[in-house]
Protein backbone atom coordinates (compact mmCIF):
# COMPACT_ATOMS: atom_id res chain seq x y z
CA UNK A 1 0.00 0.00 0.00
CA UNK A 2 1.72 3.64 -0.85
CA UNK A 3 2.46 5.56 2.09
CA UNK A 4 3.69 9.09 2.96
CA UNK A 5 4.64 10.74 5.58
CA UNK A 6 4.52 14.64 6.87
CA UNK A 7 6.71 15.34 9.45
CA UNK A 8 6.37 19.48 10.10
CA UNK A 9 8.70 21.04 12.26
CA UNK A 10 7.45 20.89 15.85
CA UNK A 11 3.65 21.00 15.04
CA UNK A 12 0.94 19.15 14.61
CA UNK A 13 -1.47 21.23 12.58
CA UNK A 14 -1.56 19.71 9.50
CA UNK A 15 -2.49 16.01 10.95
CA UNK A 16 -6.17 16.05 10.70
CA UNK A 17 -5.95 17.48 7.27
CA UNK A 18 -3.33 15.27 6.21
CA UNK A 19 -5.10 12.46 7.22
CA UNK A 20 -8.35 13.51 5.42
CA UNK A 21 -6.48 14.28 2.03
CA UNK A 22 -4.79 11.21 2.33
CA UNK A 23 -7.96 8.67 2.99
CA UNK A 24 -9.66 10.46 0.52
CA UNK A 25 -7.38 9.12 -2.92
CA UNK A 26 -6.67 6.02 -0.72
CA UNK A 27 -2.79 6.51 0.32
CA UNK A 28 -2.02 5.51 3.66
CA UNK A 29 -1.28 8.86 6.06
CA UNK A 30 1.70 8.36 8.91
CA UNK A 31 1.67 11.30 10.69
CA UNK A 32 5.20 12.42 12.04
CA UNK A 33 6.65 15.37 13.59
CA UNK A 34 10.73 16.58 13.82
CA UNK A 35 11.04 17.48 17.03
CA UNK A 36 14.09 19.08 18.89
CA UNK A 37 16.20 17.48 21.21
CA UNK A 38 18.14 19.92 23.12
CA UNK A 39 21.35 18.76 25.62
CA UNK A 40 20.20 21.50 28.05
CA UNK A 41 17.79 24.02 27.79
CA UNK A 42 15.95 24.46 24.61
CA UNK A 43 17.06 27.99 23.98
CA UNK A 44 20.83 27.15 24.37
CA UNK A 45 22.65 27.58 20.77
CA UNK A 46 26.28 26.06 21.93
CA UNK A 47 27.28 23.10 23.06
CA UNK A 48 25.50 21.43 26.60
CA UNK A 49 24.68 18.55 28.68
CA UNK A 50 27.09 16.21 30.24
CA UNK A 51 30.24 16.57 28.17
CA UNK A 52 29.61 20.41 27.19
CA UNK A 53 30.00 19.72 24.04
CA UNK A 54 26.45 18.35 23.10
CA UNK A 55 24.23 20.02 20.34
CA UNK A 56 20.64 19.91 19.68
CA UNK A 57 19.39 18.20 16.59
CA UNK A 58 16.31 16.94 15.04
CA UNK A 59 14.45 13.65 16.01
CA UNK A 60 11.82 12.54 13.31
CA UNK A 61 9.15 10.98 14.53
CA UNK A 62 6.53 8.67 13.44
CA UNK A 63 3.29 7.32 14.43
CA UNK A 64 3.08 3.94 14.26
CA UNK A 65 -0.16 2.79 15.90
CA UNK A 66 -3.39 5.20 15.91
CA UNK A 67 -2.40 6.09 18.98
CA UNK A 68 0.77 7.29 17.96
CA UNK A 69 0.28 11.14 17.29
CA UNK A 70 -1.07 11.32 20.89
CA UNK A 71 2.27 10.88 22.16
CA UNK A 72 3.80 13.33 20.03
CA UNK A 73 0.74 16.07 21.31
CA UNK A 74 1.97 15.12 24.51
CA UNK A 75 5.34 16.11 23.67
CA UNK A 76 4.18 18.70 22.63
CA UNK A 77 1.84 20.23 25.35
CA UNK A 78 4.90 19.77 27.60
CA UNK A 79 6.92 22.41 25.86
CA UNK A 80 7.97 25.42 28.23
CA UNK B 1 27.51 10.90 -18.81
CA UNK B 2 25.66 7.77 -19.22
CA UNK B 3 22.67 7.96 -21.68
CA UNK B 4 20.63 5.48 -24.02
CA UNK B 5 19.55 5.69 -27.27
CA UNK B 6 19.38 4.05 -30.71
CA UNK B 7 21.62 4.53 -33.05
CA UNK B 8 21.48 3.36 -36.52
CA UNK B 9 24.59 2.17 -37.94
CA UNK B 10 25.79 1.55 -41.26
CA UNK B 11 27.05 -2.31 -41.75
CA UNK B 12 27.90 -3.55 -45.05
CA UNK B 13 25.54 -1.27 -46.96
CA UNK B 14 22.42 -2.23 -44.93
CA UNK B 15 20.85 -0.09 -41.84
CA UNK B 16 21.12 -2.35 -38.44
CA UNK B 17 19.68 -0.99 -35.56
CA UNK B 18 21.73 -1.75 -32.44
CA UNK B 19 21.09 -0.67 -29.24
CA UNK B 20 23.76 1.95 -27.43
CA UNK B 21 23.82 2.50 -23.89
CA UNK B 22 26.79 4.51 -23.41
CA UNK B 23 27.79 7.20 -25.40
CA UNK B 24 30.42 9.40 -23.75
CA UNK B 25 32.97 12.17 -24.81
CA UNK B 26 36.04 11.98 -23.64
CA UNK B 27 38.71 14.94 -24.08
CA UNK B 28 42.15 14.70 -23.38
CA UNK B 29 45.30 16.47 -23.47
CA UNK B 30 47.89 14.23 -23.00
CA UNK B 31 49.77 11.90 -25.17
CA UNK B 32 49.40 8.82 -24.96
CA UNK B 33 51.90 6.41 -23.82
CA UNK B 34 54.32 5.90 -26.97
CA UNK B 35 54.37 9.59 -27.63
CA UNK B 36 51.87 9.24 -30.15
CA UNK B 37 49.48 12.33 -29.44
CA UNK B 38 45.92 11.35 -29.15
CA UNK B 39 43.25 13.33 -30.75
CA UNK B 40 41.28 15.71 -28.96
CA UNK B 41 37.93 13.98 -29.66
CA UNK B 42 37.02 10.44 -28.76
CA UNK B 43 33.44 9.37 -29.26
CA UNK B 44 33.27 5.93 -26.57
CA UNK B 45 30.37 4.04 -27.86
CA UNK B 46 29.52 1.07 -25.42
CA UNK B 47 27.54 -1.25 -26.76
CA UNK B 48 25.74 -3.94 -24.66
CA UNK B 49 24.25 -5.84 -27.92
CA UNK B 50 26.65 -8.79 -27.97
CA UNK B 51 28.83 -10.22 -31.07
CA UNK B 52 27.44 -7.63 -33.71
CA UNK B 53 30.20 -6.15 -35.24
CA UNK B 54 29.49 -2.29 -35.83
CA UNK B 55 31.46 -0.22 -37.94
CA UNK B 56 33.26 3.27 -35.89
CA UNK B 57 33.44 6.64 -37.06
CA UNK B 58 36.62 6.19 -38.94
CA UNK B 59 34.70 3.27 -40.65
CA UNK B 60 37.24 0.60 -39.18
CA UNK B 61 35.10 -2.40 -38.38
CA UNK B 62 35.39 -4.49 -35.01
CA UNK B 63 33.94 -7.11 -32.59
CA UNK B 64 31.73 -7.02 -30.17
CA UNK B 65 32.62 -7.35 -26.92
CA UNK B 66 29.92 -6.84 -24.80
CA UNK B 67 31.14 -4.06 -23.34
CA UNK B 68 32.79 -0.94 -24.54
CA UNK B 69 35.61 -1.40 -26.35
CA UNK B 70 37.89 2.02 -25.26
CA UNK B 71 37.36 1.69 -21.92
CA UNK B 72 36.25 -2.55 -21.79
CA UNK B 73 35.00 -3.49 -18.01
CA UNK B 74 35.10 -0.01 -16.70
CA UNK B 75 31.15 1.79 -15.82
CA UNK B 76 32.70 5.31 -16.52
CA UNK B 77 34.77 6.36 -19.17
CA UNK B 78 37.77 8.37 -18.04
CA UNK B 79 37.64 11.77 -18.64
CA UNK B 80 41.17 13.39 -19.42
CA UNK B 81 42.48 16.32 -16.73
CA UNK B 82 43.04 18.37 -19.44
CA UNK B 83 41.23 22.31 -18.77
CA UNK B 84 38.27 20.75 -20.71
CA UNK B 85 37.47 18.40 -18.72
CA UNK B 86 35.36 19.76 -15.93
CA UNK B 87 33.37 21.28 -18.81
CA UNK B 88 32.79 18.08 -20.07
CA UNK B 89 31.27 16.82 -16.89
CA UNK B 90 28.39 19.42 -17.68
CA UNK B 91 25.79 17.30 -19.18
CA UNK B 92 24.89 20.65 -21.86
CA UNK B 93 28.29 20.48 -23.73
CA UNK B 94 27.78 16.30 -24.22
CA UNK B 95 24.84 16.66 -25.64
CA UNK B 96 26.06 19.79 -28.07
CA UNK B 97 28.91 17.37 -28.55
CA UNK B 98 26.56 14.26 -29.32
CA UNK B 99 23.84 16.51 -31.35
CA UNK B 100 27.49 18.13 -33.68
CA UNK B 101 28.98 14.72 -34.05
CA UNK B 102 25.78 13.79 -35.76
CA UNK B 103 25.12 10.15 -35.13
CA UNK B 104 21.27 10.51 -36.05
CA UNK B 105 18.10 11.40 -33.77
CA UNK B 106 18.20 9.27 -31.20
CA UNK B 107 20.85 11.26 -29.82
CA UNK B 108 18.35 14.03 -29.55
CA UNK B 109 15.58 11.70 -28.16
CA UNK B 110 17.20 9.96 -25.13
CA UNK B 111 14.62 8.92 -22.82
CA UNK B 112 11.50 9.85 -24.53
CA UNK B 113 9.15 7.43 -25.19
CA UNK B 114 9.38 3.98 -23.63
CA UNK B 115 12.87 5.31 -22.34
CA UNK B 116 12.15 7.52 -20.08
CA UNK B 117 11.32 6.86 -16.55
CA UNK B 118 7.19 6.58 -16.32
CA UNK B 119 7.12 7.23 -12.18
CA UNK B 120 9.68 9.60 -11.61
CA UNK B 121 9.12 11.58 -14.78
CA UNK B 122 13.13 12.35 -15.13
CA UNK B 123 14.16 12.31 -18.57
CA UNK B 124 17.94 12.24 -17.99
CA UNK B 125 19.41 11.60 -14.47
CA UNK B 126 22.73 10.41 -13.05
CA UNK B 127 20.52 7.73 -10.97
CA UNK B 128 20.05 5.99 -13.71
CA UNK B 129 21.53 2.42 -14.46
CA UNK B 130 21.39 1.28 -17.86
CA UNK B 131 23.81 -1.69 -17.24
CA UNK B 132 21.02 -3.18 -14.86
CA UNK B 133 18.49 -3.52 -17.56
CA UNK B 134 20.14 -2.54 -21.37
CA UNK B 135 17.06 -3.05 -23.24
CA UNK B 136 14.84 -0.99 -21.26
CA UNK B 137 16.94 1.50 -18.36
CA UNK B 138 15.19 2.43 -15.42
CA UNK B 139 16.04 4.62 -12.72
CA UNK B 140 16.72 3.30 -9.10
CA UNK B 141 13.96 5.32 -8.11
CA UNK B 142 11.49 3.37 -10.04
CA UNK B 143 12.86 -0.05 -9.57
CA UNK B 144 12.61 -0.13 -5.82
CA UNK B 145 9.85 0.71 -4.02
CA UNK B 146 9.87 3.14 -1.10
CA UNK B 147 7.65 5.47 1.25
CA UNK B 148 8.74 9.38 1.83
CA UNK B 149 9.05 9.53 5.48
CA UNK B 150 10.66 13.37 5.88
CA UNK B 151 8.11 15.43 4.04
CA UNK B 152 7.67 18.92 5.07
CA UNK B 153 4.01 21.02 4.84
CA UNK B 154 3.61 24.83 5.01
CA UNK B 155 2.75 23.88 8.17
CA UNK B 156 6.85 23.98 8.62
CA UNK B 157 7.44 27.77 9.09
CA UNK B 158 10.14 28.58 6.51
CA UNK B 159 11.09 25.05 5.43
CA UNK B 160 8.03 23.74 3.68
CA UNK B 161 5.88 25.33 1.08
CA UNK B 162 3.59 22.19 -0.10
CA UNK B 163 0.29 22.16 0.61
CA UNK B 164 -0.93 19.28 1.78
CA UNK B 165 -4.11 18.06 -0.92
CA UNK B 166 -1.45 18.93 -3.64
CA UNK B 167 1.72 16.86 -1.73
CA UNK B 168 -0.80 13.80 -1.27
CA UNK B 169 -2.05 13.70 -5.05
CA UNK B 170 1.62 13.97 -6.00
CA UNK B 171 2.91 11.25 -3.77
CA UNK B 172 -0.47 9.19 -5.80
CA UNK B 173 0.69 9.86 -8.79
CA UNK B 174 4.56 9.49 -8.67
CA UNK B 175 5.40 5.92 -7.42
CA UNK B 176 2.77 5.45 -5.05
CA UNK B 177 1.06 3.27 -6.72
CA UNK B 178 -0.39 -0.08 -5.64
CA UNK B 179 1.00 -3.82 -5.98
CA UNK B 180 4.44 -2.63 -7.32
Amino acid sequence: MPAIAVTDHGNLHGAVEFLREAKAIDLKPIIGMEAYVAPGRRTEKSGGGHSGNEHNFHLTLLAATGGGPQPHAALLARLP
Amino acid sequence: MIQTGVVKSQLAGAVVKVDFVCIAAVFTSEPRRGGTPVSSTHLITSRLTPNIPHRDRSGSRSEGTGRSRVVAGSRRPRVGRGPLASVIQSGILRSVIGAGIGLGPGLGSWYTGRDACPLCEIRRSPTLTPFDDPIRPRCLMSSRPFVHLHCHSHYSLLDGASKLPALVKRAKALGCQPSR
